[in-house]
């Protein structure tokens, strides 16, 4: 409506010809802005091939409004999922196998084919292939590890915040009624553990923290030969981040958790008195603690003061500004690096939606 | 930007498919089951075929079958 109004005064102050050569210019800009996006130009392709396959009815049109679409919107979403600085899953293409009439195929190693279903079933082939590239290309390296119950539950949780970012209310609806529902339903294990993550999901430390930190452990143990140990390393950060994620208020609870590959401290700014009265002095001192245990991963977390931003602009201001100090004098310590900062939207103690701030910190220590 | 390909097969020509991997006599016969529920397969509730240590894993359209498939069924 906005473009329209602009295009309308131009129209107006300049004449039809500066409007539609405006016009012009800003459909040029758009279409530019699809084509430098491959995920935008599928999604646009399976649109232009929905329309020829209603009218044509060809199978071949099918085939490619299923493939762009599927594609398109997948990669869409998954670019919006944030794994600190990683992409994950893997984008996925599709290619349809196309075997004329007496042809012969031998199937190799390692190689799997799926069925789709027709087009007007596409819900179902957005989660099936969800589902096989989540589990596909994530946990890789650790899989073994991970009890079958607990792979469920982290499987599930990132299909869901992949087609999450989708944005399409059917496709969400029919995976939850097909396929989350059922699986936690089915199995006390996956349940219990679905317990867990998604309440570790609902405060946001689903994909900061627990994805980030199993993706590091992977790489930490590459070339190592599976041990016990490294199972009860997983579950042991799940139980410290779910025991952080439902702590109550003024609840004392380990913010430290270290093993032997994983490593990790919290530095929650949370309480509004102790950073205006007290300043960032017992912050510091507690990072210097956390290195002390050799700590090699410090997640600072944020959360909004909207609420003091109504009761006192000043009191705001001054939170902000002595937040903004910790983190310069966290970024001034020769052994602490700033991996990524991301703001996100999670769920309180309270039951309240708060906006919310993670930065990931890692920390080298001289060997 | 790196993909996982997925190869897909058309719903209306999983005979064909089943013909060119010289399967499509079992899948008549019903002697394709399904590797993880032992169901057997047909042209309607296939979902998912792949080969493992020389091994051909079929799997049914079962979503508990699919995801231990996608998750064991290849590497």
């Amino acid at each position: 409506m906005e473009i329209l109004s602009f295009i309308w005064g131009l129209i107006k102050n300049y004449g039809i010809d500066v409007g539609f050569i405006a016009l012009i210019i800003l459909i040029s800009i758009k279409f530019f802005l699809i084509l430098m996006d491959e995920n935008k130009t599928a999604i646009w392709r399976a649109k232009i091939y929905k329309s020829l396959m209603y009218f044509s009815e060809k199978r071949e049109y099918e085939k490619k409004y299923v493939s762009n679409d599927i594609r398109g919107r997948l990669n869409q979403a998954r670019v919006k999922l944030n794994f600190g600085k990683d992409l994950l899953p893997k984008a996925v293409g599709i290619e349809w196998v196309e075997n004329a009439e007496g042809e012969t195929y031998t199937i190799k190693e390692g190689e799997f084919f799926v069925k789709l279903d027709p087009a007007n079933c596409q819900e179902n082939n957005i989660v099936t292939l969800a589902t096989a590239i989540v589990e596909r290309t994530s946990l890789v390296g650790i899989r073994n590890l991970i009890e079958k119950p607990l792979q469920n539950s982290i499987d599930l949780n990132l299909v869901k915040e992949l087609l999450d970012r989708m944005g399409n209310e059917r496709i969400k609806d029919w995976f939850f009624s097909e396929k989350y529902d059922p699986e936690i339903k089915n199995d006390e294990k996956t349940n219990e553990w679905n317990t867990k993550i998604s309440e570790i999901n609902e405060k946001g430390l689903f994909l900061r923290i627990l994805i980030v930190e199993l993706k590091e452990f992977s790489k930490k143990i590459k070339g190592l030969e599976p041990r016990p140990y490294m199972k009860g390393e997983i579950e042991g950060l799940i139980e410290f981040l779910y025991k952080y994620a439902i702590r109550k208020y003024e609840e004392r609870i380990p913010l430290d958790y270290r093993k032997a590959h994983i490593g990790i401290g919290f530095l929650p700014v949370a309480k509004t008195d102790k950073i205006l009265h007290e300043g960032i002095e017992k912050y510091i001192k507690a990072i210097a603690i956390k290195m002390e245990y050799e700590i090699d991963t410090l997640y600072m977390i944020v959360f909004d003061k909207e609420m003091l931003a109504e009761f006192s602009p000043e009191a705001k201001q001054r939170f902000d500004e002595i937040v903004n100090n910790l983190e310069t004098s966290i970024k001034e310590h020769p052994q602490i690096f700033k991996d990524f900062e991301d703001k996100y939207i999670c769920v309180d103690q309270f039951g309240n939606r708060r906006h919310a701030k993670c930065i990931r910190y890692r920390i080298k220590y001289e060997n | 930007m790196k993909e996982e390909i997925i190869q897909a097969i058309h719903h209306d020509e999983v005979e064909q498919f089943f013909k060119s991997i010289d399967l499509y006599s079992q899948l008549v016969s019903g002697d394709l089951k399904c590797t993880i529920c032992g169901n057997i397969i047909t042209k309607d509730n296939f979902r998912a075929i792949g080969k493992k240590s020389g091994e051909i894993i079929i799997c049914c359209n079962n979503e508990g079958c699919y995801n231990q498939f996608i998750k064991e069924g290849v590497e």
